[in-house]
């Protein structure tokens, strides 16, 4: 029986003239040469926000950039008020606590967009790259592990579970008020090494590497790989989006893999995917 | 034919059931319907929705006030700050796709891009940028904050809530016929003028109240139906200009962080069936079309003129169209490459651009000669830089080309100041695109090549310039060499395969289809190696591609000069054009 395309409902024993079906005949040839948005089995297409860097070397003089502090309680000129004094939500680790002594410190990078139509996000990818153990002249270094001196109820050979992966969307009421930004993703707490490129060591350099090859420096990626998929995050049109990525910046090379120079400790690649409707 | 016309049934008229189903009632419409289904001819012309979107969406880490270059003294007049020594620029090109790239060239030997109507054209929709202010409304200090460049001072990522309120920033998207696109008899050596933009296709500046107001801020900031058509055989540029980052009176030096730019395009939907026949590296394409069967009545006696139902009802056929529609009407892959098997959409692909940054986060923004040996991987000036990215394959995607935006802007650097191109011949730079597999498995690592490019001694346009599509000056001040100066490049990399002539810019291989797929999808075709000749053989990811990685190495085995450019301000975009597909 016919639903979509017409109300009209022709059966032996009733009724049938030229009007109802020149009409059940008009609704269907309309819905037919204007297939609407929702008619299609897939209306969705994806796009691959991509974003990465090699940062410089570890304890080389530079700043932490694009990583700022996540805590905002000091200032090159006075503000009338600080407005927001934490502006990621719920980024806590073991042995750190935000605004305290001035080593020890959230460093966030936050990466703003805007989107004007509703948009889907399906999958968040973080990768934290370092170079083979067997490298020779390796740059980046975290083992992701606590060091000699860990958090209270840590050992130093503990994964460590002290970064965040935020993605928030500003209210639309109250948008610079982060205490009232909606956390639709989070990634906190979570033991690192527990999302690892490999779980058995591939060796080095990969089976099949590129024409371009790396030589010794790279060989075969290690470190941290993160993929949440099939999210089915809806933004609403207009939604403000910060991406932020946050470390923890420890007072002693002891405490954690991390070190003192956190951003330093390895390359970074995001990836976040969308979905949008056709248009 | 996708639409179908119908013949009204007026009053009065004498219902019609014809021996060819062509002339008669209800019935010719219906088989219509059944048979563009049937066909998976459902196009674009008959959405409601007939447009995809896709992004160019550009990440820069940071942008900080020794970007401006020159900023003082000698600099000569007419440059500076509040010059075009204040752009800042990253160069694109929004091409055809492979089976609608044409052009003709005439007796001069000048190039012209076919357009035609058949050719789906981007539509700029809206752009949002954005920057890192800590939500507060203030900026960031910069490097050189309290000081001069290149002077580093430690206040860097410091709140200014007292920034000065003419600060502002402009944005603007600029183009230009490319090069490749210009009559190769006659202007053989162009000026500087004759690289720059010559078109603004939308701008906007933003002031400070978007920055500095409690409560309500514009950062990001949406613009939002611009509606700009873009033309497919130009060079666009995205140019921030934010002079006010340098304050050479007050020194108060800032930085953008983590500076953010989304251009949203809209663009028709196309047919991809060529990248379903042609594809290196396709899996099994497994799609199917509904069998949809209309029977209309018999003719004359004693078959009645009008049936309501059975077989050859007029509720029937209808029924049987509406039966595609309560289904969805099919169209598109899954994110593992399953197709679709009711499919009856013939228009389901879209254009797509996967940008992908390089050197873009060191230590002096770019990198000179001085810097080499202090850079990762680097312990000597001869030694070769490194970096490489990597995108995760989400969906089914298919490279119809590789384009290399590589970068020479000058910045303020310690000195010797950097402000001249290599010298030397040894200088080169390798781009790799590979996919590859293994990721979370107990197999190991392993990749594919995708394209390649090499380029070596800047100053000689047989080593450097063969795959060049275009080469711009953005800034007023541009890295000297021998003749005309510029400062920003596009070239085509080489896609492995055998060659393929006339669907690019230069030749290339085939386009390359790459994406996850299931097992009883997974047997591919063949994908060509890197090198040349480039015989085609089985893909060592076999099917289980995980992500795209993008390298470029960059080396002087006989050392760089002091005060020549290795790697400009902000480094270099390598961007992935293809084709992407209606998913769920």
């Amino acid at each position: 029986m016919a639903r979509e395309v017409t109300k009209e409902q022709f059966a032996d024993g009733t009724t049938i003239d030229g009007d109802r079906i020149d009409r059940a005949m008009q609704e269907t040839v309309d819905r037919f040469n204007a297939v609407r948005k929702g008619d299609l089995a897939n209306r969705f297409l994806k796009s691959t926000l991509a974003m990465g860097w090699q940062p410089r070397i570890n304890a080389s003089a530079g700043t932490d950039f694009p990583f700022l502090d996540c805590t905002n309680d000091s200032a090159a000129s006075a503000p009338v008020r600080y407005e927001n004094e934490s502006r990621v939500k719920g980024i806590q680790a073991p042995g750190l606590t935000p605004g305290g002594a001035s080593t020890s410190r959230y460093i966030g990078c936050t990466i703003p967009v805007r989107f004007p139509s509703p948009v889907i996000v399906d999958d968040v990818v973080m990768m934290l790259n370092v170079e083979h153990l067997s490298a020779a002249g390796r740059v980046y270094t975290n083992g992701f592990t606590y060091g000699s001196s860990p958090p209270k109820g840590f050992t130093s050979t503990d994964s460590v579970e002290d970064l965040s992966l935020v993605l928030q969307v500003d209210s639309p009421l109250m948008p610079e008020d982060q205490r009232l930004a909606d956390k639709v993703f989070a990634y906190h707490r979570v033991q690192l090494l527990r999302d690892k490129f490999w779980q058995v060591d591939p060796g080095t350099p990969p089976a099949n590497d590129m024409t371009l090859a790396d030589g010794t420096a790279f060989s075969t990626v290690s470190g941290v790989y993160y993929r949440a998929k099939d999210l089915a995050i809806p933004l609403p049109a207009g939604a403000r989006l910060r991406i932020h990525l946050v470390l923890p910046k420890y007072p002693a090379v002891t405490v954690s893999g991390w070190g003192t120079d956190p951003i330093t400790m390895q390359t970074y690649d995001l990836n976040v995917c969308i979905l949008e409707e056709v248009a | 034919m996708a639409k179908v016309t119908r013949r009204r049934l007026s009053r009065g008229h004498k219902f019609e059931v014809s021996a060819t189903n062509t002339e008669g009632h209800v019935f010719p419409e219906l088989e219509d319907m059944a048979g563009e289904f049937t066909g998976g001819r459902i196009s674009r012309d008959q959405m409601e929705t007939p447009d995809g979107i896709f992004h160019v969406f550009l990440h820069m880490p940071w942008l900080d006030a020794d970007y401006i270059y020159p900023q003082v003294g000698t600099a000569p007049v007419g440059s500076g700050p509040g010059t075009e020594d204040s752009n800042y620029g990253i160069p694109f090109i929004l091409p055809p796709l492979r089976e609608d790239f044409s052009y003709t060239t005439d007796d001069d030997g000048q190039k012209s891009m076919v357009l035609d109507e058949g050719v789906p054209i981007p539509i700029l929709e809206s752009i949002s940028f954005g920057f890192d202010t800590r939500s507060e409304p203030a900026l960031i200090a910069g490097r050189y904050y309290g000081g001069t460049p290149p002077a580093v001072t430690t206040a860097a990522g410091m709140l200014d809530y007292q920034f000065p309120p003419e600060f502002e920033i402009r944005l603007s998207l600029v183009s230009r016929q490319p090069r490749y696109f210009v009559d190769s008899y006659t202007n053989t050596q162009p000026s500087p003028d004759d690289l720059r933009p010559t078109g603004e296709v939308w701008s906007a500046t933003l002031t400070s109240e978007a920055f500095s107001a409690y409560g309500l801020r514009d950062n990001p900031i949406l613009f939002k139906d611009i509606n700009r058509a873009i033309d497919p055989s130009l060079t666009y540029v995205w140019v921030i200009r934010a002079e006010g980052l340098l304050d050479l009176v007050g020194n108060l030096q800032y930085a953008l962080v983590s500076v953010t730019a989304d251009l949203r395009f809209r663009i028709e939907l196309q047919s991809p069936v060529q990248d379903l026949s042609s594809a290196q590296n396709r899996p099994t394409i497994v799609q199917a079309s509904p069998s949809v069967t209309i029977t209309a009545p018999g003719i004359g006696p004693p078959n009645p003129p009008i049936l309501a139902d059975g077989a050859a009802g007029i509720q029937t056929g209808i029924d049987n169209i509406d039966d595609v529609f309560a289904a969805k009407l099919g169209g598109g892959f899954g994110r593992h490459g399953e197709g679709s098997l009711d499919r009856v959409l013939s228009d389901y692909g879209c254009y797509d651009v996967i940008a992908v940054p390089l050197f873009n986060a060191r230590l002096n923004g770019g990198i000179d000669a001085n810097d080499v040996a202090t850079e990762p991987y680097s312990g000597a000036a001869t030694d070769p830089l490194f970096d490489r990215r990597r995108v995760v394959l989400t969906h089914p995607f298919v490279l119809h080309r590789a384009i290399l935006a590589w970068n020479w802007q000058l910045w303020t650097a310690g000195a010797p100041q950097p402000t001249a191109i290599p010298t030397k011949a040894t200088f080169q730079v390798d781009v790799g695109v590979g996919i590859g597999a293994g990721l979370r498995s107990d197999s190991g690592i392993v990749y594919d090549d995708i394209a390649t490019h090499t380029m070596t001694n800047p100053r000689t346009p047989a080593t450097w310039e063969t795959r060049l599509i275009d080469k711009i000056a953005i800034k007023r001040t541009l890295p000297t060499r021998t003749g005309t100066d510029w400062d920003l490049e596009l070239h085509e990399l080489r896609i492995v395969g055998t060659t393929v002539a006339g669907v690019s810019f230069q030749d290339q291989g085939e386009r390359v289809y790459m994406g996850q797929t299931w097992t009883p999808l997974g047997a591919r075709e063949n994908i060509g190696t890197a090198a040349a000749p480039y015989t085609p053989g089985a893909p060592n990811c076999a099917g289980a591609e995980q992500f795209i990685e993008v390298r470029m190495k960059i080396q002087d085995s006989a050392a760089t000069i002091a005060g020549e450019v290795v790697s400009g301000y902000g480094g270099h975009w390598v961007y992935l054009i293809g084709r992407k597909y209606l998913t769920r």
